[in-house]
């Protein structure tokens, strides 16, 4: 290998190593609806997240050993532990409800080790379909943890969205990290529930529509950052250049203080 | 005459004083531990639960550096397995990207993989214990402080006493470690968790006194290299062996923990 060839690998390799976090507080955060795996494997749905450099991902319709017939080629997998064999994350995985056999549930994805992790029910007024958040503590290159939270709110009931929301924001005051909530909030940005968020979040996406693939008609999914983290909006974005569910994923770059 | 015997009484007395004067003052840096009750003599195998612990107790690599995933895939899986509730794999690295032996494991397998990282997150690999649990858990514990790493999983154990109990592990390489870990730990250390890991050869004793300072037990099977396997537990569970055993050519310590009622 002639040495400029040996001095432009190295410096390439050095850059890729400094891609998603260069020590500088830089972090890639992502939400992805899965679908359940409907529409496409964990295989490509990995391949997509490790292509796009996220750093955190939350994760909804995440099934584990479950036969659906509609995603019969899903059928038997565990959506978590493949996803984390993808894409070399940490994975953690929150059981909603039993399922087909398995479980349904929400999961997040982290390059960075999660030091703590909890599922939290949410409140499930009405009996709906229980739903949940789940809380890891990540300790960052730099020392710090960060709290990303990952949810999936109530489809049917704007009322009990709204309690979900505010279940969550009681749940958050006493952490003290840096707490960051990513999710399928099943409300439009103009709803009382998202208004409710807004107020003690900062939202890191922008008004682009996520829902569905096949005819985009509405924003549900969404990534905050809990107002006083001290974060700077890089750059967000819908993920639209593959479709690999009904949702499209939303992609926050932020800069730590 | 009656000179030689003062002199000689008071330098006796002298004596003694000075003798007395020359010990140690009593009490240990550690708070005097309250007697914790003995366990019954013989165990109740009913009230019994096994963690299957795989490390060389050597710290040099990676676990699956030299070694067949499939021979531990196939251990957990199998008849072996089924005796254990967890199982951990001491050290298992991480490297960012990468996918790791350790979920080579549990990928198709209705497990699940748990990391406890052993330093500060690597920008590319970080040192740790992968930890494989048998049911999905919905509350992993642990806490990151300086340099103290504690990570575990919170489980349902079926013996003959019902009750959950959480599974940690942390390396211990400075006795302050240990004090950190009670400080923030206390309740559960004192009702329902039990903490594996390593701790570094030459602090077995110590750790020992401060386990039992802070009215807990422990047990310390023989080091090798560099390191000794340590079990703590609260008052109400007792390690009764840290058996070496081998799975094919995989060196592993089962390690039995008994309920008892006090």
């Amino acid at each position: 290998m002639t040495k400029k060839l040996r001095f432009v690998t190295v410096a390439a390799a050095i850059l890729f190593c400094m891609t998603s976090f260069a020590g500088d507080g830089k972090l890639r955060m992502m939400s992805y609806n899965l679908r359940f795996g409907e529409i496409a494997s964990m295989t490509e749905i990995g391949y997509y997240i490790k292509s796009l450099d996220a750093d955190i991902v939350a994760l909804q319709e995440c099934d584990w050993d479950t036969h659906r017939e509609r995603a019969p080629k899903q059928n038997g997998v565990k959506f978590i532990n493949e996803l984390a064999h993808e894409t070399g994350m940490f994975g953690i995985y929150g059981k909603t409800i039993d399922y087909r056999g398995g479980y349904y549930g929400i999961g997040l994805l982290s390059r960075y080790p999660i030091v703590r992790s909890e599922r939290v029910f949410l409140p499930n007024i009405g009996k709906k379909e229980q739903r949940a958040m789940l809380i890891a503590d990540i300790q960052l290159p730099d020392g710090q943890i960060i709290t990303y939270i990952c949810t999936h709110l109530e489809v049917s009931s704007a009322e009990l969205r709204l309690e979900q929301v505010k279940f969550i924001q009681k749940k958050v005051k006493s952490i003290k990290n840096p707490v960051f909530l990513a999710g399928d909030m099943n409300a439009q940005p103009d709803s009382p529930e998202m208004e409710f968020l807004r107020k003690g979040w900062d939202d890191l996406t922008n008004k682009e529509l996520t829902y569905s693939t096949m005819k985009p008609s509405m924003k549900i999914d969404y990534i905050y950052s809990r107002k006083g983290n001290g974060v700077k909006l890089i750059e967000t974005r819908v993920g639209k250049d593959k479709i690999l569910s009904d949702h499209f994923p939303v992609i926050a770059d932020i800069e730590m203080k | 005459m009656k000179r030689i015997i003062l002199t000689t009484a008071l330098t006796a007395a002298l004596l003694c004083a000075c003798a007395k004067n020359t010990e140690s003052p009593e009490g240990p840096d550690t708070p005097p531990s309250s007697q914790l009750p003995e366990p019954p003599i013989e165990m109740n195998a009913n009230n019994t639960f096994a963690v299957d612990y795989f490390t060389d107790l050597k710290d040099k690599d990676s676990y699956f550096a030299r070694r067949d995933v499939s021979i531990a895939k196939n251990h957990i899986l199998g008849a072996e397995g089924k005796k254990a509730v967890i199982f951990f794999f001491d050290r298992m690295d991480f490297t960012v990207g990468d996918s790791n032996p350790f979920m080579k494991i549990c990928r198709d397998n209705n497990i699940w993989p748990y990391f406890v990282q052993q330093e500060p997150t690597g920008m590319q690999v970080t040192k740790g214990c992968g930890i494989i649990t048998k049911t999905a858990i919905a509350d992993f514990d642990g806490i990151y402080d300086s340099d103290v790493f504690l990570g575990g999983a919170d489980i349902h154990i079926q013996t003959g006493i019902p009750g959950r109990t959480t599974i940690y592990t942390s390396r211990i390489d400075k006795m302050a470690q240990l004090d950190e870990i009670f400080i923030k730990k206390s309740v559960k250390l004192s009702e329902n968790a039990v903490i594996i890991g390593r701790v570094k050869n030459g602090l077995e004793k110590e750790l020992e006194q401060k386990v039992a300072s802070y009215s807990c037990r422990s047990f310390i099977s023989e080091g090798t290299e560099g390191w000794s396997l340590y079990v703590i537990c609260p008052p109400e569970y007792v390690c009764r062996s840290a058996e070496s055993k081998k799975t094919v050519n995989l060196d592993y310590y089962r390690i039995t923990i008994e309920k008892i009622k006090l």
